[in-house]
């Protein structure tokens, strides 16, 4: 991939390497999402603690909750990265061995059934 | 009478606590100075500082950078008890020291100041609907059956205001640097939890448990500058009580003779004897009349910074540094709870002051839940007309003994 040349070319990678469709909102700010609503949520916890109506300082819910949503998308960026090398060196070793990733012969069945006739 | 009257000039300089550089040598702050009265001194006290308005902002962390609890102190910042046994006079007494020493009053425990909410709901209301055993108690109901098996949880609620009330005392005196005159604190009802069990108003264990709770509260408060008792003989108190004619002291089943006498030898053989190696203790005989002016003189001339590291007088009051004592003053000022959660001692052997699940899920809902102003804290109870949606912070009111 980073070279060039005929060892780029390994059936495996070029599948590998095809583009994901687009995944749906919910997948994609999963993060986000779910340390926002954390956030949100401990403003609840904080003002069950301090003896206070829940819904009281707004302002915290939604401090709270922005620092969730912007912590969310660090966090998914650190998991994106992580996943993104870990492929790289596997699609790199791919690369450099491909005799150890031989593709597989596609027979027939017509090629490996032998002759029957259905007499019992 | 010559000392009397160089203790006048020298009330008549204005005394300037030392640079704090001395104070962190763990000297002393304020110099030699004495309590100055209003009538002696003759004209306006200064005071050094405007007072911290600590009902309204808290002290906490980075302030204490720029405000100094010592910073606002003077000769008359002291802490001044009043005890004596009933009708002994120490309401009259203790008011009429503190206007004379400009000092703030704070009363004796009453049911309005225990039961009545910052919203000024009275709690009592409740006594109705409240199951038997919880039902909130005031000292008439001492008075009219001190044998009720409720006496030793009532002590020890009363008990708890005391300790509440003594710290706000502590926290009125060091952040604003103007002195407290108490009548009866917290540090002497003990003396009436023994009468009570010698007496057999309540069972020993519940003394025990008392004298636990006691044990723990203790080591955080400072003791008195100054104790003033007021002595009657027995027969005098009797006297008294029948004069005054209260509707619930007079044929009282609880102020026996007994009781006052086991009430005056726990507080003479027990708390004076304590309470003077750290206080200056001054007794009065007031059978006879109580002149309050000999009580100021006598103040006038005690010299409370006498005393050095060698002994334990005064120690709760020298020893501190800036950072401790501003230390000290946000704990008493904004972190209250942390001292008054020191009353929870686990101790279940004592039945009388155990209470049945389903009376405490009645009570729970009735005191916590459905009063009035009583499911929040002050400042954020939507049922009483607060606005919450945007409020952050205390709800900006201090609970105040000091009112009445």
């Amino acid at each position: 991939m980073f070279q060039g040349g005929e060892e780029d070319d390994h059936p495996y990678v070029r599948v590998l390497e095809t583009p994901a469709p687009e995944r749906p909102l919910l997948a994609r700010y999963l993060q986000p999402i779910s340390w926002g609503g954390i956030g949100f949520a401990s403003a609840f916890v904080f003002n069950l603690f301090a003896r206070k109506p829940p819904l009281a300082g707004i302002q915290r819910h939604i401090a709270l909750g922005g620092i969730g949503w912007v912590a969310g998308l660090y966090i998914n960026k650190w998991i994106e990265s992580n996943s993104a090398e870990r492929d790289a060196v596997l699609k790199h070793y791919i690369q450099l061995h491909p005799e150890d990733f031989p593709v597989p012969e596609r027979k027939k069945y017509s090629e490996i059934l032998q002759p029957w006739s259905p007499l019992r | 009478m010559a000392l009397h009257c160089l203790a006048a000039v020298a009330r008549c300089c204005r005394v300037q606590p030392l640079p704090l550089s001395s104070a962190a040598a763990g000297l002393p702050a304020v110099q030699a100075a004495l309590i100055s009265g209003k009538t002696m001194r003759g004209g306006p006290k200064s005071w050094i500082k405007e007072p911290w308005p600590y009902k309204e902002r808290p002290y906490r962390g980075l302030k204490s950078f720029f405000d100094t609890t010592r910073s606002r102190w003077d000769e008359n910042t002291r802490l001044i008890v009043v005890e004596g046994p009933p009708a002994a006079g120490k309401e009259v007494v203790a008011r009429a020291l503190a206007e004379e020493f400009e000092m703030q009053y704070m009363p004796a425990a009453s049911g309005d100041l225990v039961y009545i909410n910052d919203y000024g709901y009275d709690l009592r209301q409740l006594n109705d609907k409240l199951p038997h055993k919880l039902k909130l108690l005031q000292i008439d109901d001492f008075l009219k059956n001190p044998y009720d098996s409720r006496m030793g949880s009532f002590q020890i609620n009363w008990f708890e205001f005391k300790l509440s009330q003594y710290i706000d005392a502590l926290a009125h005196l060091m952040n604003t640097g103007q002195g407290v005159v108490m009548n009866k604190c917290v540090l002497s009802d003990f003396v009436y939890m023994e009468a009570m069990c010698n007496a057999g108003f309540v069972s020993r264990g519940v003394r025990s448990v008392y004298r636990e709770i006691a044990q723990q509260c203790m080591p955080f408060l400072q003791r008195p500058h100054l104790v003033v008792y007021l002595d009657i003989p027995v027969a005098e108190v009797q006297k008294r009580i029948k004069a005054r004619a209260r509707p619930n002291e007079v044929g009282s089943p609880a102020l026996t003779d007994q009781f006052l006498q086991s009430l005056e030898a726990t507080y003479k053989e027990s708390w004076l004897k304590s309470i003077s190696e750290h206080s200056e203790v001054l007794t009065y005989d007031v059978s006879q009349e109580t002149i309050v002016e000999h009580m100021v003189d006598d103040i006038e001339k005690l010299n409370f910074e006498q005393y050095g590291f060698q002994t334990d007088k005064m120690s709760d009051w020298n020893r501190k540094s800036d950072d401790e004592w501003d230390a000290c003053r946000t704990q008493y000022t904004n972190y209250k709870d942390h001292l008054m959660h020191n009353m929870l001692v686990p101790r279940f052997d004592v039945p009388e002051l155990m209470a049945e699940q389903e009376d405490m899920k009645v009570f729970y809902e009735l005191y916590h839940e459905t009063a009035p102003g009583q499911k929040y804290r002050f400042g954020f109870n939507p049922s009483m007309g607060d606005s919450v949606l945007f409020k952050l912070g205390d709800g900006g009111k201090y609970r105040d003994t000091t009112k009445y």
